[in-house]
């Protein structure tokens, strides 16, 4: 062990270069009332705003009459064994365009299930999957993302912050949502790891044996 | 396990549980003490990524504004430490590159031609101090992978994500870096 990196370990909290001030507080504590004022401001829209949200109301009424046709059939099944063939699946993506599993031209497809609130699901996404995902996507890798999100907004949102660029799709019915029950998920994350056939090579691989795995498979490619 | 996936698991005491939830119903009193306890720690996450306090200090702005106005997005209390340091780290990159006043990527290996003598490691003064100043000498680059490495814990993994670099850039900035640091903390004696 290098004796730089232990005397880092042993004083990493003396590195402060710059010293809070009170000030920054009463600049934060005066945004934060900001924050307020916009809120009472809208109250005072509050019979536009009931008139648009029954209208809203009405439309996602609509909306979910559309939606709850489902695009596929999935099929109940208990316990996914290694080897066998991965269930089709088709949901929409925040497009609202129906992708199906099967539509992926990839060699190797990672189905990971995931919500917008599951800390572990977006560290894993931010720190593990985004860079083997740019390494490795021109190469025939492709990740499915199925979340368990119930809103559209937290959903697309998280999507948008971590710019997950991979196929995000979901029903939109939670962890509630039949599809989970039909993938034998219990807890977020988990995960799927397709061949090219669709079948299924790994159940809740980690990062390091998936970068194995994408390195041993594409590394001559 | 790095030590940041380490963060992660460590448990958050009971004070700061209730704090948190009194924040999620916008108790602004809890809002000054969460963020009293945090401020220190946080704003120098900040300046070690931006490296310019003025800049760190509008970094800690956005990131609590952020943070008290999300906090319905956080279902495990236990991960508030980290979620908070992870809001901290996004808020100060993007600050950054908002501000393009540097690259990461930028700095490449020409102005730091390759070091042929190796360094005696008993000849290197390890103290708080030198480390500092020496590594405000070091380019950007390097000083940022350094300390997200070395003082935040990050693993190559992680700080090629944070960075959008390569995790073998992050590797090579790193190894270069410590030895440029090593080699002030020699010539500084």
């Amino acid at each position: 062990m290098d004796k730089l990196e232990d005397f880092f370990n042993e004083n990493k909290d003396q590195f402060d270069y710059i010293d809070a001030s009170e000030n920054d507080w009463e600049r934060l504590n005066a945004k934060l009332d900001n924050k307020g004022k916009a809120v009472a401001k809208r109250r005072s829209l509050a019979p536009i705003l009931a008139v648009a949200a029954s209208v809203a109301l009405i439309l996602s009424f609509a909306l979910y009459q559309f939606r709850s046709q489902p695009p596929t059939a999935i099929k109940s099944l208990t316990g996914l064994d290694l080897g066998m063939q991965f269930p089709e699946v088709a949901l929409q993506n925040p497009d609202g365009e129906t992708v199906a599993l099967s539509e992926l031209n990839a060699h190797l497809v990672l189905v990971d299930f995931w919500a917008s609130y599951c800390m572990v699901c977006n560290e894993e996404n931010c720190y593990y999957f985004k860079p083997l995902y740019n390494e490795f996507k021109d190469k025939g890798f492709e990740i499915y993302a199925v979340s368990a999100d119930s809103s559209a907004h937290s959903w697309m949102n998280a999507i948008q912050r971590d710019q997950l660029d991979w196929v995000q799709v979901s029903d939109l019915k939670g962890f509630e949502s039949p599809i989970f029950d039909a993938f034998d998920v219990n807890s977020l994350p988990t995960n799927y790891l397709l061949d090219q056939e669709g079948r299924i090579i790994a159940k809740n691989i980690n990062v390091d044996e998936l970068e194995n795995t994408l390195y041993g498979m594409f590394a001559y490619k | 396990m790095t030590i940041h996936q380490q963060q992660l698991k460590k448990t958050i005491s009971e004070t700061e549980i209730e704090l948190i939830k009194a924040c999620k119903a916008g108790d602004r009193q809890a809002q000054s003490r969460l963020y009293h306890r945090y401020a220190q720690s946080m704003l120098n996450v900040a300046y070690r990524i931006v490296w310019n306090k003025e800049d760190a200090r509008d970094v800690l702005q956005e990131a609590f504004i952020k943070i008290f106005r999300g906090m319905d997005a956080l279902k495990e209390v236990n991960t508030f430490p980290a979620w908070v340091k992870r809001i901290v780290v996004n808020t100060a990159i993007n600050h950054h590159n908002k501000n393009g006043k540097w690259s990461f990527l930028e700095l490449t290996d020409q102005d730091t031609p390759e070091l042929t003598e190796t360094i005696d490691e008993n000849s290197i003064q390890l103290n708080v101090k030198n480390i500092k100043q020496g590594l405000l000498k070091l380019p950007k680059g390097y000083r940022t992978v350094l300390s997200l490495y070395l003082i935040e814990g990050y693993d190559h993994k992680e700080i090629a994500s944070i960075l959008n670099i390569t995790v073998s850039t992050s590797i090579t900035q790193y190894n270069r870096g410590k030895k440029r640091l090593k080699e002030l903390l020699t010539a500084e004696q």
